[in-house]
């Protein structure tokens, strides 16, 4: 078609869309030829590049990138003559020398005929958030190293302060008076709990770093398996436990099952030395997701505390009362989180509990 | 015979070593516990330059990671690469039970290992999973 046998409509149509491309400041897009060589501009295009459209119509698509990558250029236009589509992350050079992180997709135009006209590129700027990912990885490796180093450089004095109150214990207690012991078993088991907490800790900080496994997930056999184990770990405190059929769900199987730990762990927990001491896990619909929920009529807490409940070392029971290191619910939130999930709580003190987190049907790593 | 070394402990925290002769010689488990305060040593030890003579046959090596000049990995590959080594169990003595040390200590041929600091108990787990039962059998506890 010539542009005498266009409508006035559609030469109304291309101009709106000319002055849309044209409008357009955070993509370069712009037209090539089938030689490669530059035929439209746009002021992203200009702002991304560097170049004004009467310094660069006609030259060749290899000006903007380095010279170690001017090869690229070509197979990239052979590419989206073929497959109709080539797409490329790399380094640009702007006009002035400077570089920077592009995301570019070049698209072939053909007539109806299927005859190449040119093509087109669109192409951002990702340098900053490169950047950011790099400062990302960065920190992680950082972070990574620290907790080697708590994890083993500072177990060895908490190593050494045990095993000699141990020693100590066991090859001295006849020069030590009763108090002199009891003194000691403290030393001892403050040793031994900071070696828990450095441990929990640990686990906690891993698990904002590792990548999700996602599959679907019996969630009754995980809960009911979870259950059993802990049915059969407890000798003397034997709650009646009772597992509705629970819906499936979508999730990394090892970490859900470390929310059942953990939430069943703290019902059996807190139920201990309870009168008719019981837990249930159920399930419900509620919107899209599926609401899960682990109830117990153990000693409960007190709602105005219930900010805290999720928090890292924060714990709303005595030790001497309730042991734990207060990182499991700290666990279990940010497992629910990175599955896009939710988690939250009810209770009444001294009547029970109840815990409710949701699995998105489709979840999606966070 | 006169100077076998049974136990070859690579250990470099005084603390560490001494809660470990401590719980080894507790049970009369070893009396010939031999001390590496590093990797080289234990090399050295073990692996003497340039001869084809084999240095000291352990029943066992329980070697630390963390080591001063030549760590505990370096350690273990070079013994299990050695022909004059290679069949001498080796447990790793770790400071925790998780992380990548323990995935690339088996890869490079640990017999088993052991979380710090060593109890009888976990010692006897390991001596079993390395299949020494008669290390303890020759010295049954008094």
């Amino acid at each position: 078609m010539t542009p005498a046998e266009q409508s006035p409509e559609i030469i109304a149509v291309e101009e709106t869309f000319r002055l849309l491309v044209d409008s357009i400041q955070d993509y370069a897009v712009f037209m090539i030829d089938t030689g490669g060589h530059v035929v439209t501009w746009n002021a992203g295009a200009e702002r991304l590049k560097g170049y004004r459209a009467d310094e660069v119509l006609g030259r060749h698509l290899a000006v903007f990138y380095p010279v170690e990558d001017q090869a690229k250029a070509g197979r990239m236009l052979q590419t989206a003559a073929t497959a109709g589509r080539a797409s490329d992350e790399g380094w640009r050079v702007r006009k002035d020398g400077s570089r920077f992180w592009a995301e570019a997709i070049l698209t072939a135009i053909r007539d109806r005929d299927g005859r190449l006209l040119g093509f087109a590129k669109v192409t951002r700027d990702l340098t900053e958030r490169r950047r950011a990912a790099e400062e990302l990885a960065r920190t992680n490796a950082e972070l990574e190293t620290f907790s080697y180093s708590v994890s083993h450089d500072l177990r060895a004095p908490l190593r050494a302060m045990n095993g000699y109150a141990q020693a100590l214990l066991e090859d001295h207690a006849a020069g030590l008076d009763a108090e002199g012991l009891r003194l000691l078993v403290v030393v001892r088991d403050n040793a031994q709990r900071l070696g828990e907490m450095i441990d929990a800790l640990l686990t906690f900080s891993r698990l904002g770093r590792q990548a999700l496994k996602l599959g679907p997930l019996d969630m009754t056999e995980l809960a009911r398996s979870v259950a059993d184990e802990l049915q059969h770990g407890a000798k003397d405190h034997t709650p009646d436990v009772r597992i509705d059929p629970l819906p499936a769900a979508t999730g990394d199987r090892t970490l859900i099952r470390q929310v059942f730990a953990n939430l069943l762990g703290n019902a059996f927990k807190f139920t201990r030395g309870r009168p008719a001491p019981r837990i249930e896990v159920g399930a419900r619909s509620a919107g899209g997701d599926m609401v899960y929920l682990v109830r117990d009529n153990g000693a409960g807490f007190d709602m105005k505390y219930a900010d805290k409940l999720f928090q890292v070392f924060s714990r709303l029971h005595h030790h001497d009362e309730f042991e734990g290191t207060g990182v499991g619910l700290a666990l279990v939130q940010r497992i629910i989180q990175r599955h896009s999930g939710r988690i939250w709580a009810e209770s009444v003190l001294n009547q029970g509990a109840t815990f409710y987190f949701t699995l998105p049907r489709e979840s999606k790593s966070a | 015979m006169a100077g076998e070394i049974e136990v070859l402990l690579v250990e470099d925290n005084p603390n560490d070593v001494e809660l470990t002769l401590r719980a080894l010689q507790k049970r009369h488990i070893a009396n010939r516990i031999k001390v590496a305060r590093d990797g080289a040593e234990a090399l050295t030890m073990l692996l003497p330059d340039g001869a084809d003579a084999p240095g000291p046959q352990p029943k066992v090596v329980l070697l630390d990671l963390k080591l001063p000049k030549v760590n505990g990995l370096e350690v273990l590959r070079r013994l299990k690469s050695d022909d004059r080594t290679r069949n001498i169990p080796v447990v790793v003595l770790t400071s925790s039970g998780e992380g990548p040390d323990i995935a690339e200590s088996y890869r490079l041929g640990a017999n088993s290992y052991i979380v710090k600091p060593v109890d009888f108990e976990a010692f006897s787990r390991a001596v079993a999973d390395a299949g020494l039962y008669w290390l303890l059998l020759n010295h049954p506890p008094a």
